[in-house]
């Protein structure tokens, strides 16, 4: 075999060699269970009001300014649907538009305010895109059952590697994330959050060891650099996986961190075999069946350049930061959508200044009076954030005081991983001037480390 | 091979060294707290500020309590003298106790309910017309010491009317005689959960760094004081707020007339709090020396001496304002504004500076959603 061949043949295997249905079922299963049980979860625990009824203003992300809020009732009609739509996921019934439904639902509910970004949001709404076009109704579901499509047990493998490519990306880039000083060498935010759990049972005098931080922050960036590559391999699979289980159960102890330990739990169980995967399935009443090459049959023509894209930006985004000058930590430009996460501890203070150009005439702002603390805290650490509210001030003393074009200023200072604090943003510069793009924002002042 | 281990293992070990200096040579980033007695921090906290605070407090609301009532039964003009006299002595006094905002005080409501300004006389001369004393709300802004600072006051146009109107109107001097008590009530529940309750002994055993701990109260209830200070005290009145026009009735004590001096009182109690200072200025443990304990540093100078430094900037321009009432000082001139700027840049180092270098992370308890 030349070596043209030797890939063409690598391509195949990993692309379109026919593999066993089973771990897309499992995944199915547990990524719709997990997510209807979320949105239930919201929504019982009054989430929905705090984060989406409570607040008068909304952050969003750049280039999704046009997303509305929905109100008391449109908010829990949304939620509603995320649940239905990722429970009929789970059940494999209507599958396809189930899971479409579900991702737009979902992904609306995440671009209302981009206060409440979290990574692992993110992951999800990737997940949901994936799953559109992987056919995992095509055995143990009620589409199947209802005969609304035929059940095969062999798909083509790029369907299962897919995820895990997903999942490999996510892992590698948050690991590749910790490699900073702040993270390696000392030991930070770790050492803000370990010892406040001092007093938890059996672990506590471990988590407020001197030396834990240390040992958690590098333990931390060797498992993330690795798991997903251990997990690849059979032999060291088994003992990954028990990494991986306490690995997230130990951040579920120490972090309020919701569903995200589970969805990296249940979504790792991709890399099984499918062998594994049927006995896990056999439990629930799954039988295999013979072998049926139909689900081989793929139309690629779309499909390919879209996954091509697809991953290429999922390859891209992570590493957009090295366009930008300065520490991301501080600035935040391209921080988001990179996998960053667990980075930093900031605290901030944000003043806001409007003047009235005519009269010369002055007011400082109650960021109480339009944000609720949550979205203040979010607010006061991240320019863009800092730079749509500025925007909604001159709005609203537009309207209320009648100034024209009233001029914004902030009095903004953060301290970053347990240093003193830096100014943030150029006093001297009117927000209302400004204009946010994915170029670097000069009015952000450089951080310095001393 | 051999050679090659203890080769690794040098090299290893110079890692771990020049780690460990790297980290030693800069302890102004990333300190956090290690190996200090918070509870000694607590202990002197409890027993020299706070419990003295309260109890000083409770003094002077005993006296106000029994003066009204001599004047209910004895409505002369000296009474009423030693009435207000009381009154202002109480007010001031709690301007000491204000920022210990958490266990029982948090409980009792007692920042809102002894100090919610400005007053609402409206809602509070309904209240006496129908006759209704009911002062649970701490939202609402009828009662407590602005209260009494308008029924004694301003209640009507010359002190003789007032006192008529207190003799004369039964519902009025109901109306002070509830407020009384209720400020009593509160202040009475507070000190005995601290002193006999076992609060005390609850505060200084919790510590650590996480949200609720001891450390972690006292932080950000001074910051919560600081701010309402600097906004309701000084800020609003002076128009900062409000485009540059001044809010003179806003300010506090509108009609005792004596605002400034207990804006000055409030921010000499914060500063002592901060020290660690008894009432007598007795030095002893405070978040100052936890500073100094892990080194802080704020652009080359001891973040504990420019915070206490800030402080003292802070009271001497209130005392160079020191003319009252505020509600005249704040309509002529710049001179509030002023005051007000340099009370203001002390809000950063309480809040992120301290916070961020003794790694007491701000996290909300009613955090409403997930992290990552």
């Amino acid at each position: 075999m030349n070596l043209l061949e030797r890939v063409s043949f690598l391509v195949d295997k990993v692309l379109l060699s026919p593999k066993r249905i089973e771990p897309l079922i499992t995944f199915r299963i547990l990524f719709g269970g997990l997510m209807a049980y979320g949105a239930l979860r919201f929504m019982f625990r009054g989430w929905v009001e705090k984060l989406y009824v409570e607040p008068r203003f909304f952050f969003k992300f750049y280039g999704f300014y046009w997303v509305e809020d929905l109100g008391h009732v449109g908010s829990y009609v949304l939620y509603a649907v995320i649940a239905v739509s990722a429970f009929f996921v789970m059940l494999g019934l209507f599958y396809r538009y189930a899971a479409a439904m579900f991702f737009l639902s979902f992904t609306y509910s995440e671009l209302i305010d981009a206060t409440n970004y979290l990574n692992h949001y993110y992951l999800v709404c990737l997940l949901a895109f994936l799953l559109i076009f992987l056919p995992a109704n095509k055995a143990f579901s009620l589409d199947v059952w209802l005969n609304r499509v035929k059940a095969v047990n062999l798909v083509p493998a790029w369907t299962i590697n897919v995820i895990i490519l997903q999942l490999t990306i996510v892992y590698t880039c948050a690991g590749l994330a910790k490699l900073n000083p702040d993270w390696l060498l000392d030991g930070m935010p770790l050492k803000v959050w370990l010892p406040e759990h001092k007093d938890f049972p059996l672990l506590g005098n471990v988590f407020s060891h001197t030396w834990s931080p240390y040992i958690f922050s590098w333990f931390g960036a060797f498992y993330d650099l690795s798991v997903a590559y251990f997990m690849m391999w059979r032999k060291s699979r088994p003992i990954a996986y028990v990494a991986v289980v306490v690995f997230h159960v130990l951040t579920k102890i120490l972090f309020n961190i919701g569903l995200f330990p589970f969805i990296m739990i249940f979504s790792t169980l991709v890399f099984f075999s499918a062998d594994f995967h049927a006995k896990l399935l056999g439990w629930i009443g799954y039988k295999k069946d013979n072998l049926n090459l139909e689900g081989l049959k793929y139309n690629m023509r779309f499909l390919r350049p879209l996954l091509i894209v697809f991953f290429a930006l999922q390859l891209a985004l992570p590493f957009r930061y090295l366009l930008y000058p300065g520490n991301i930590l501080w600035t935040e430009e391209g921080y988001r959508f990179s996998w960053r996460v667990m980075l930093v501890e900031k605290v901030g203070y944000a003043t806001f200044y409007v003047r009235d150009k005519v009269s010369g005439r002055k007011s400082e702002v109650m960021n109480r009076d339009y944000l609720t603390s949550f979205q203040e805290k979010q607010m006061s650490i991240q320019p863009d954030f800092i730079l749509q509210y500025a925007c909604f001030l001159a709005d609203v003393y537009s309207e209320k005081y009648g100034i024209d074009n009233p001029e914004v200023r902030v009095d903004s200072f953060v301290a970053l991983n347990g240093r003193p604090s830096q100014r943030f943003i150029d006093p001297n510069v009117n927000l209302t001037k400004v204009s946010d793009s994915f170029a670097h924002k000069s009015w952000v002042l450089p951080f310095e480390d001393n | 091979m051999i050679r090659k281990i203890t080769l690794f293992l040098f090299l290893l070990l110079g890692a771990v060294f020049f780690i460990s200096c790297d980290e030693g040579e800069k302890p102004s980033s990333n300190s956090c707290i290690d190996g200090y007695d918070q509870e000694a921090l607590f202990q002197n906290l409890s027993e020299n500020v706070i419990i003295p605070s309260y109890s000083h407090l409770k003094d002077a609301v005993d006296q106000l309590k029994s003066s009204a009532e001599s004047f209910v039964n004895n409505p002369q003009t000296s009474e009423f003298q030693k009435l207000k006299s009381n009154f202002l002595g109480a007010y001031s006094n709690f301007q000491g106790c204000s920022m210990f905002e958490f266990g029982p005080a948090k409980e009792a409501f007692l920042r809102n309910s002894l100090n919610n300004f400005p007053l609402n006389i409206e809602e509070v001369e309904s209240k006496i017309g129908a006759g209704n004393y009911d002062f649970s709300s701490p939202d609402a802004y009828d009662k407590g010491f602005p209260a009494l600072d308008y029924l004694l006051f301003g209640s009507a146009a010359t002190e003789e009317e007032i006192i008529i109107r207190l003799t004369e109107d039964e519902n009025t001097r109901n109306y002070l005689q509830r407020v009384v008590n209720d400020i009593s009530e509160r202040v009475d529940y507070v000190i005995s959960a601290w002193t006999s309750g076992g609060y005390s002994e609850q505060f200084v055993a919790n510590t650590g760094t996480a949200a609720g701990t001891s450390l972690s109260l006292i932080i950000n209830s001074l910051n919560e004081h600081y701010e309402l200070l600097k906004r309701d005290k000084i800020g609003i009145p002076s128009g900062t707020l409000t485009l540059g026009f001044p809010n003179p009735t806003k300010v506090e004590a509108y009609h005792s007339r004596v605002s400034t001096a207990l804006a000055t009182k409030a921010l000499e109690a914060s500063k002592r709090f901060f020290l660690g200072n008894s009432l007598q200025g007795q030095s002893g443990e405070g978040l100052d020396d936890l500073l100094d304990h892990v080194g802080a540093t704020k652009d080359g100078v001891d973040l504990s001496q420019v915070i206490e430094q800030q402080y003292s900037r802070s009271i001497d321009a209130l005392h160079s304002i020191d003319r009252e009432p505020l509600s005249e000082m704040v309509e002529s001139g710049d001179a509030v504004s002023e005051v007000y700027a340099t009370i203001s840049q002390q809000v950063v180092y309480l809040k992120t500076d301290m916070p961020s270098v003794l790694c007491v992370a701000i996290t909300y308890v009613d955090n409403p959603s997930d992290s990552d």
